[in-house]
């Protein structure tokens, strides 16, 4: 036994080994290899959805955009809104604001049907195209005053008629509900004169 | 293509980290050797491919615990080595581990040892006969022996790593060795023209 003996075992032993691994096997095995270590796939999203942040930003910001020039190219959009929904809260025509006492929590309940029945006995005043009426409506036109919207309206009573409904109910001795009435028309007419006549009948 | 300088246990923890590129190459480097390895000792080609497949799957799967603990080609040749051993097992032959204890009493193995009928002389003239002889002759040896020469020869592993990966002793993996070479020797002496 010598290692040159050995050396020659080997030597053939080489020489006779020729055989190999399949190429097929060769490939599953290096595909495997690759795949056990590449990263996971990544879940698919349609191309769509990729841009429905950039797509749903971009919407806000013109929808945003044409909101602000709707409202800078209509300025009076607002106030007018608001101009017309003021009337509707303070002021009235007398028929519209005797409703609004009636209803009122605060008016007593008598005084309330005091007032409502002497309303509905007094005849409703005709719309009668009086100067006063055009006066303040030119007024009103011409902006110098802000004309109640009862009074703008064609179905309220021009001051005259409702002074002289006024009157009526102080003659017919309600003083309290003429007060009322009376204070009701200064605050809708505070440069309307009111006859000195009244004044004295209504003076206590 | 350059060859990869580092070695293969620096390759395998490379591959471990997540390099392909590197179990190519180590791959590449064994591939050979894990396949004789296997077909020498299987009866039929097709079950080595199968145990072949299934030895590198079970590399590629090990990846991440690879810790070098010894030599990449021990490491390999293991998981070899247990891949027949359940085949064995499944097969109901018997595994070489059994057949340890009466290797190194043997008084003389080459009794024990029926020569093919091509392994007479004047049948074999040429080198290429003799180098086909001798791969019988390997394939006809005694399992332990057969295993023995065979980490040696293609896995280059030394006596210690032999023993180490058998589970025997130094002794023991250099009697087997010693047996083997002897009985390869003596049948290429006779096949002498």
């Amino acid at each position: 036994m010598t290692a040159g003996h050995d050396d020659e075992v080997q030597k053939i032993y080489c020489e006779g080994s020729a055989e190999e691994p399949p190429v097929a096997i060769d490939r599953a095995i290096l595909k495997a290899a690759r795949e056990s270590v590449a990263p996971a796939p990544k879940p698919q999203i349609p191309w769509w959805l990729r841009f429905a942040l950039p797509l749903q930003l971009a919407f806000s910001v013109v929808l945003v955009a044409m909101l602000a020039l709707t409202v800078d190219r209509n300025p009076q959009d607002a106030p007018a809104l608001t101009d017309s929904a003021e009337p509707r809260q303070g002021q009235g025509s007398p028929a519209n604001e005797a409703e609004a006492r009636l209803s009122a929590p605060q008016a007593s309940n008598a005084q309330a049907r005091q007032v409502e029945r002497k309303m509905e006995a007094a005849p409703v005043a005709p719309r009668v195209p009086g100067k006063v009426q055009g006066d303040s409506a030119e007024k009103a036109l011409a902006g110098d005053i802000a004309a109640p919207a009862g009074v703008q309206s064609s179905e309220a009573a021009s001051p005259s008629d409702w002074l002289a409904a006024i009157e009526r109910l102080a003659a017919a001795g309600e003083k309290a509900a003429a007060g009322v009435e009376l204070a009701a028309f200064r605050k809708a007419y505070p440069d309307y004169t009111v006859p000195e006549r009244l004044e004295k009948m209504l003076t206590p | 293509m350059e060859e990869d300088a580092r070695s293969d246990e620096q390759l395998m923890l490379a591959y471990g980290a997540g390099s392909a590129a590197a179990f190519e190459v180590l791959y590449a480097r064994w591939r050979r050797q894990i396949y004789r390895f296997l077909v020498r000792q299987c009866a039929s080609t097709g079950t080595a491919d199968e145990l072949y497949q299934d030895v590198w799957l079970r590399v590629v799967n090990a990846r991440r615990q690879y810790t070098v603990t010894a030599s990449f080609s021990t490491w390999l040749f293991r998981i070899a080595r247990n891949r027949l051993i359940d085949h064995w097992r499944s097969e109901s032959r018997k595994p070489v581990v059994e057949m340890a204890m009466a290797d190194d009493d043997e008084a003389d193995p080459l009794d024990k040892v029926a020569a093919p009928d091509e392994l007479q002389p004047e049948k074999i003239m040429e080198r290429k006969d003799r180098a086909r002889l001798l791969i019988d002759a390997v394939e006809a040896l005694p399992d332990v022996q057969r295993e023995a020469f065979l980490l040696h020869e293609e896995g280059g592993l030394t006596i210690d790593e032999i023993a180490m990966l058998t589970d025997v002793g130094h002794e023991t993996a250099k009697s087997r060795l010693r047996y083997a070479m002897t009985r390869l020797r003596v049948q290429l002496e006779e096949c002498r023209p």
